[in-house]
C-alpha cells in the first residue's frame, strides 16, 4: 500500500510556497482540500503527478510545452525561478505492518527572457529513504519509483472529474473509449507486463523451434537410434540362442561319441568282416569330414571374390571411373579430408588461433570459432563417407593394374566348390552304404547301436544347421551394428542436442501456458469481478438520485471493455446521451473504484472536483462509498460541491484544508492578504470554517460560501 | 508491476497447478522461472535491458532442469 504524508511546493505556478499534510487516519482515511475555481486545486494534482510521474506527467507530456513558474514572477528580482516539489510518502506492508518511507524531489529551473518567452532548464529528481540509522539516497530512483507507484496508474489514481470522463465520454469513437477503458484495466491487472513477457517467451520458442527443425532429421534419428537398440537386443537375444545351441550341442557331440564308442567297441568284438568294417567306416567319415572342411574354405575363398573391389570395377567400370574422377577432383580441392574441425579444436584447446588471436572463455573471437566448430562438426560425417570411398576407388586401381581377371578366378573357384561338393556326395553315399551293411547285418545289438548313433548325428547335424543359422543372423546384425556403430557418437551428439532443444521447447510452452492462463483469468473473471463491483458502487451512488435511480437497472463493464448501462427492460442506455452529468461522473468514478478495490492495489486516490452536477444525496452517496472503500482519499472540493455533505466530510475528513488565491482580492476576498503577488495561501480552516485569510465575499459567485 | 503481487501471483501459482507435472517439483520450478521473467519484463519497463535475451536464458535454464531430471528418472 502507498500513502502519501504530505507534500511541499516551492514556485510551482501559483503555490509559490505550499505545505500539504494528508491524513493517515484509516478511520478517516479523507483529506479535504476546499478550493474554489481558480485557486490551485488543478496545479496541486498537477504538481504531485510531476513530482511522482515525471514531466511526462505535465500536460502536453513534456516538460518543454508547459510553465512551472509563477505567471507574475517579478524578473528583476531574479530572472531565474527554481521550482522544487518535495512529497514524502510510504510504502507499507499490509501484512506486516512495515513502513518504508520515501522523500522525492523534483525539481527543475527557469530563466525568463522577457515577458513571454523562458529557457527550461533540466529535470532533476533525488529520492531518499528513511532508515533508521537516517535518511539514505536511493540509486536507481526512476526504477523505485516505477516499481511503487506505476505510471501507468496516474490517471486512475490521480483523477481529474472532468477528465475522467473520457472512459465515457460520447465524443470519442467506441473504439477509442473501449481503448481506454481496456488500458486502465491492464495498467491495474498488470495484463501488458504479461503480455509482453508471453510476446518474448513466443519468440524464443519460435527460435527454438528453427533449432530442431535446422537440426533436422530428428525422427530420422530417434529411427536410426531405435534401431540400433532393437539391433543390439536381437545381438544378445542371438548370442544367447548361440550359447544355448552350443551347449546342447557339446551334450549332444558327449552321446553321439559314446554311442560311437559303442559301435566301434561292439564291430571291434565281432568277427574279421566286423573289424574291416569299422576301419573303412572310419575311413570314410574322415574322408566326409575333411570334404566338408575344403567346402568351406572353399567357400571362404569364393565369398572374398565376390567383395573383391577389382570385381566392381570389373563390372561397372564406367561408373566407377565417373565417380573416382569426382572424388579426386574433392581431394585436389582440399575439401575432403575435413582437417578444419582438428585445427579448431586444436586452437580452442591452446587458447590461440592460429592467426595469434588469444581465444580467452568468453570472449567473442572463441564464441565465433566454437560456432564454426560445431558447423564444421556436422560435416564430419559425410566427408568422412567420402574421403573412404576416395580410398575405395584408389584401392580398385591400384588392383585393377593386376592382369588376372577377376571374373575368371570367380568362375574357377566355383567350379572347385563344385567339384568338392561332388566328392562330398559322393564320400556321404559311401558312409550311408556302409552303415546301412552294418544295419544289414541282423545283429540286434549292432542296430540299436547304429540306430542310436544315427539318432545322435541327425540331432547333430540338427544343432550345427541351427547354430550356421544362427551365426548367420548374428554376422549380419553385427554388420548392421557396426555400420551404425560409425554413426553413434555423431547420432548421440544431435540427440543429446535435440533432446536438449526439445526440453527448452517444453519449458517455453509450459511458461507459456502459464502466462496466458494468468492472463485469459485476470482478463475474464477478474474484469467480471469489476463489472459486478463497478455495478454495485454505482447504484448505491445514484440510487438516492430520483430521476436517474428510476431509469437505471444495472451497469456492465464487458470482456470487451465496453461500459454499458441498462434501463428497465434490459434496454441498452447510451451513458453520454441518456445519463446525466451526476451519473455519468458518479459511473466512471464507480469504474474507478471498483477497479482499484478488485486489483487489490492500494494507493491514495485523489480525486479533483468529483462532485461537480451532483444533486446532493448522490453526493453524499459518493463520499460515503469512496471515503469507506478507498485506503487514502484526498478530494479537492469547491464550496458548491460541499453544499449537503458536510456531516460526512465531518465523520471521515482526519486533514482538512483551505486553499485562497490572493488574486481574488478584493473581487472574492474580504480581506487583502498582503503578499503583493499572486499565489495561494493556505488555511487551516475546515469545510465549515473561515478565517481572515479564507474569508469570501457574499455574491462572489462562490456557490455554498458560508 | 501494477497489479498486486499477491494476487497475481495467487492466479499464477493456480495456472501452474494446471500444467503437467514433468517431475516431482516440476511446479515450484515453473513458477519460480515464471515469476523470475514475470520481474524481468518489470526490470525492462523500468530501464531497457537486453528482455529477449534474458528470457531467453531463464526458459533455457529450465530446459536444462526439465532435461537433467527427465533423465534421472
Amino acid at each position: 500500500m502507498i500513502q502519501i504524508h504530505a507534500a511541499h511546493f516551492h514556485n510551482f505556478r501559483l503555490l509559490r510556497d505550499v505545505k500539504v499534510t494528508f491524513s493517515r487516519d484509516p478511520n478517516k482515511p479523507l483529506t479535504v482540500i476546499r478550493a474554489e475555481n481558480d485557486t490551485g486545486k488543478t496545479t496541486l494534482l498537477t504538481g504531485l503527478t510531476w513530482a511522482l510521474f515525471g514531466d511526462k506527467a505535465l500536460p502536453g507530456d513534456k516538460r518543454s510545452s508547459f510553465r512551472l513558474h509563477p505567471i507574475d514572477w517579478d524578473r528583476t528580482q531574479s530572472s531565474t525561478v527554481k521550482t522544487r516539489v518535495e512529497v514524502t510518502f510510504a510504502a507499507v506492508d499490509e501484512e506486516s505492518g512495515e513502513e518504508v518511507v520515501y522523500e522525492i524531489e523534483r525539481s527543475s529551473s527557469e530563466s525568463l527572457i522577457d515577458e513571454d518567452n523562458y529557457e527550461v532548464g533540466p529535470t532533476n529528481v533525488a529520492l531518499l529513504r528513511h532508515t533508521p540509522q537516517g535518511v539514505e539516497p536511493v540509486d536507481n530512483t526512476s526504477a523505485i519509483l516505477e516499481s511503487l507507484l506505476p505510471s501507468s496508474l496516474k490517471d486512475i489514481f490521480f483523477i481529474d472529474g472532468d477528465r475522467a470522463l473520457a472512459f465515457i465520454e460520447a465524443t470519442d469513437l467506441e473504439r477509442v473509449k473501449r481503448d481506454r477503458v481496456g488500458k486502465a484495466v491492464r495498467a491495474l491487472l498488470g495484463l501488458d507486463l504479461l503480455d509482453k513477457a508471453s510476446g518474448h517467451v513466443q519468440i524464443v520458442r519460435q527460435e527454438i523451434v528453427g533449432n530442431i527443425k535446422k537440426l533436422g532429421a530428428g525422427t530420422e534419428i530417434e529411427r536410426l537410434l531405435e534401431r540400433y537398440e532393437k539391433l543390439e537386443s536381437t545381438k544378445q537375444e542371438l548370442l544367447d540362442k548361440e550359447s544355448s545351441i552350443l551347449s546342447d550341442l557339446e551334450a549332444t557331440d558327449q552321446r553321439w561319441r559314446a554311442a560311437r564308442q559303442n559301435l566301434d567297441e561292439a564291430l571291434l568284438a565281432g568277427a574279421q568282416n566286423h573289424k574291416k568294417l569299422k576301419y573303412d567306416l572310419e575311413r570314410s567319415e574322415s574322408n566326409l569330414e575333411s570334404a566338408r572342411k575344403d567346402e568351406i574354405e572353399k567357400y571362404q575363398r569364393h565369398r572374398n571374390l565376390i567383395g573383391f573391389s577389382r570385381m566392381l570395377f570389373e563390372l561397372a567400370p564406367k561408373h566407377i571411373q565417373t565417380a573416382a574422377q569426382i572424388l579426386g577432383d574433392l581431394e585436389s580441392k582440399k575439401v575432403i579430408p575435413n582437417v578444419l574441425p582438428t585445427v579448431i579444436e586444436d586452437s580452442l584447446k591452446s587458447g590461440f588461433c592460429i592467426c595469434g588471436t588469444e581465444l580467452s572463455v568468453g570472449s567473442k573471437q572463441r564464441a565465433v570459432l566454437e560456432r564454426l566448430h560445431e558447423e564444421t562438426h556436422q560435416l564430419d560425417e559425410p566427408k568422412e563417407r567420402l574421403r573412404e570411398l576416395n580410398e575405395s576407388a584408389k584401392r580398385i586401381f591400384r588392383s585393377s593394374s593386376n592382369d588376372d581377371s577377376a571374373i575368371g578366378s570367380l568362375r574357377s573357384s566355383y567350379s572347385s566348390i563344385l567339384e568338392t561338393k561332388k566328392r562330398q556326395t559322393e564320400l556321404e553315399s559311401e558312409v550311408g552304404d556302409l552303415r546301412a551293411r552294418i544295419r544289414g547285418m541282423g545283429e540286434f545289438n549292432l542296430t540299436e547301436l547304429e540306430r542310436t548313433l544315427a539318432q545322435e548325428e541327425k540331432e547333430k547335424n540338427r544343432l550345427r544347421f541351427e547354430a550356421g543359422k544362427n551365426d548367420q543372423e548374428l554376422k549380419e546384425v553385427i554388420k548392421q551394428l557396426s555400420s551404425i556403430e560409425r554413426e553413434r557418437t555423431e547420432l548421440e551428439r544431435k540427440v543429446a542436442k535435440l533432446t536438449g532443444e526439445r526440453s527448452k521447447e517444453a519449458a517455453a510452452v509450459d511458461i507459456l501456458g502459464v502466462l496466458t492462463a494468468t492472463t485469459e483469468y485476470l482478463k475474464g473473471e477478474t474484469i467480471d469481478q469489476i463489472s459486478d463491483k463497478m455495478n454495485e458502487i454505482f447504484l448505491s451512488m445514484i440510487v438516492a438520485d430520483t430521476d436517474s435511480g428510476a431509469v437505471i437497472r444495472k451497469a456492465v463493464l464487458t470482456r470487451d471493455n465496453d461500459i454499458e448501462v441498462f434501463g428497465p427492460g434490459n434496454r441498452r442506455l447510451e451513458p453520454d446521451t441518456d445519463l446525466n452529468g451526476a451519473s455519468r461522473r458518479a459511473l466512471t468514478l464507480a469504474f474507478i473504484l471498483a477497479l482499484v478495490e478488485v486489483s487489490g492495489y492500494r494507493a491514495p486516490n485523489i480525486i479533483d472536483t468529483p462532485l461537480g452536477m451532483m444533486g446532493t444525496e448522490v453526493r453524499q452517496a459518493v463520499v460515503r462509498y469512496a471515503a469507506t472503500h478507498a485506503s487514502q482519499l484526498i478530494m479537492f472540493l469547491t464550496g458548491s460541491e460541499i453544499v449537503g455533505v458536510e456531516d460526512l466530510l465531518d465523520q471521515y475528513a482526519g486533514e482538512s484544508i483551505t486553499f485562497t488565491n490572493s488574486a481574488h482580492f478584493p473581487t472574492k476576498l474580504v480581506n487583502d492578504p498582503r503578499t503583493g503577488r499572486m499565489e495561494t495561501l493556505v488555511c487551516r480552516c475546515n469545510h465549515r470554517q473561515r478565517c481572515e485569510l479564507c474569508k469570501r465575499r457574499v455574491g462572489s459567485l462562490d456557490f455554498g460560501d458560508n | 508491476m501494477a497489479v498486486d503481487q499477491r494476487k497475481l501471483i495467487t492466479v499464477m501459482k493456480q495456472s501452474v497447478s494446471d500444467i503437467d507435472l514433468r517431475y516431482p517439483g516440476y511446479h515450484k520450478d515453473l513458477f519460480d522461472f515464471v515469476a523470475q521473467i514475470v520481474f524481468l519484463e518489470r526490470e525492462h519497463e523500468q530501464r531497457a535491458t537486453q528482455i529477449k535475451n534474458k528470457v531467453g536464458d531463464k526458459v533455457s535454464a529450465l530446459g536444462q532442469v526439465i532435461y537433467k531430471k527427465s533423465k534421472d528418472l
